[in-house]
């Protein structure tokens, strides 16, 4: 009985040889039983060309420089312009509200994208309530983000895992939740704000007779929506941003949902 | 700020070749570092410093990657209504060789948990714990993926270069 026997040489181990991670002894063991077992080496060769391969498929990108846009020092400078772009589009919407008030201003018909009259039941009722609700100061959400229960209790009353993705990248931070009347089941209302005090929601609602839908836009008086149904649920995101930051948020929040 | 700057940039190579080699897709590649550096700037301090910063940064870069890679190709068929960016692709590869054109494919028809494991171990060097680390997984569990994933290369450059080749069986 040798030691060879009784430690006999396992796939993981070629693994490691190949990866340099044996100790002497089992890189010894390995060596000697290479040595008599053609197959192994040649499956040992297999892999270091493997690991030569994708150094040569891959190794250009490392060569390549790194590009200006991800230097860290303009990564974090374009974080800071975000942030104070947010705040001046706050401004600029306030401006071009007061214009088109005083001048009668128009939007080219063509221009103009639907409206949120035109938007399904879901989507309608979710900008009643983010009109209603992002007005309010001191009772804008009904229980606040940091409270633990917030997501398993509208998760429990809405029969779904409900979650609010992180939208801190855009400078916005989740303030809380509330629960809302809806069809079947109730709904639920995430409100986030940002720095400048601009607010987003985020409706989620049942709706297991509506078919799933693209993303679409509406905008109606300075607010526009951002709505999609999928697995039996509508979401709509809601905001006074203008289109382009708002679909950067629904993607966002898209992709921050989970699968199931 | 400089420092911590400084400190990063020396690994962006190193993170773009791995989010290149994983996504196949270079604008998304850049999304997930240019993510990843932000993330790593303004949750420094949750770097203890004693671990390496190199598998602190993969393993974010890795988790921006679980999180949205699952959604991504769902958002892309849902949004074109709505963004009108076309689909970034790949621009076609120019391989040296046959055989490194049989490896892109191949390394395209592995699952993602194990091409993500050869690729840091046989690309990035990492060592089995530090794959552990950054993946989030029990060492024994980065070792089947790399004998799978390993394994299934093989076999599929095999396939596709020389039908005759011998398939060694895993226990002989």
């Amino acid at each position: 009985m040798t030691d060879k026997i009784d430690r006999a040489i396992t796939v993981d181990d070629l693994n490691a040889y190949v990866d340099d991670a044996l100790d002497a002894v089992r890189r010894a063991e390995v060596e000697a039983y290479l040595a008599t077992h053609p197959d192994a080496a040649a499956q040992v060769l297999a892999y270091r060309r493997l690991n030569e391969g994708l150094r040569e498929l891959f190794g250009p990108i490392a060569h390549a420089g790194v590009p200006p846009a991800l230097r860290p020092a303009n990564v974090s400078a374009r974080r800071r312009r975000r942030r104070r772009a947010v705040a001046l589009q706050a401004v600029a919407a306030v401006l071009l509200l007061a214009l088109g008030v005083a001048g009668g201003w128009q939007l080219n018909e063509a221009m103009r994208p639907a409206t949120i009259a035109a938007a399904p039941d879901f989507t309608r009722d979710a900008t009643a309530a983010h009109l209603l609700y992002t007005n309010e100061r001191r009772h804008a959400v009904e229980v606040g983000a940091e409270e633990e229960h917030l997501f398993r209790w509208l998760s429990n009353r809405l029969g779904t895992d409900v979650k609010a993705p992180d939208l801190a990248s855009l400078g916005f931070r989740l303030m809380g939740g509330r629960l809302l009347p809806g069809t079947d089941r109730p709904a639920a209302q995430f409100m986030y704000e940002d720095e400048a005090g601009e607010r987003l929601t985020l409706y989620i609602r049942p709706e297991p007779g509506t078919d799933e839908t693209r993303f679409e836009y509406v905008s109606e008086d300075g607010v526009g929506a951002f709505y999609w149904v999928e697995g039996r649920f509508g979401y709509a995101l809601i905001g006074a941003q203008p289109r382009d930051p708002l679909l950067r948020a629904a993607r966002l929040v898209y992709l921050g949902l989970s699968g199931e | 700020m400089t420092d911590r700057g400084s400190l990063i940039e020396l690994e962006i190579p190193r993170l773009r070749r791995f989010a290149g080699a994983l996504t196949r897709d270079p604008d998304w590649a850049d999304d997930l570092v240019q993510d990843c550096i932000e993330r790593a700037l303004t949750r420094w301090d949750s770097w203890r410093g004693d671990g390496s910063l190199r598998a602190w940064l993969f393993a974010i870069l890795h988790n921006l990657y679980a999180n949205g890679a699952r959604r991504r190709g769902r958002f892309r068929a849902l949004f074109r209504s709505a963004e009108d960016s076309p689909e970034p692709a790949m621009p076609a590869r120019q391989s040296d060789t046959l055989a490194l054109h049989d490896l892109d494919r191949a390394l395209k028809q592995l699952p993602d948990d194990q091409r993500q494991v050869v690729l840091l171990v046989g690309l990035e060097g990492f060592s089995y714990a530090e794959v552990a680390g950054i993946v989030d997984v029990p060492i024994g569990t980065v070792m089947s993926r790399l004998s799978r994933g390993r394994e299934k290369l093989r076999g599929l450059m095999a396939a596709g270069a020389q039908p005759a080749s011998p398939t060694l069986r895993r226990v002989k």
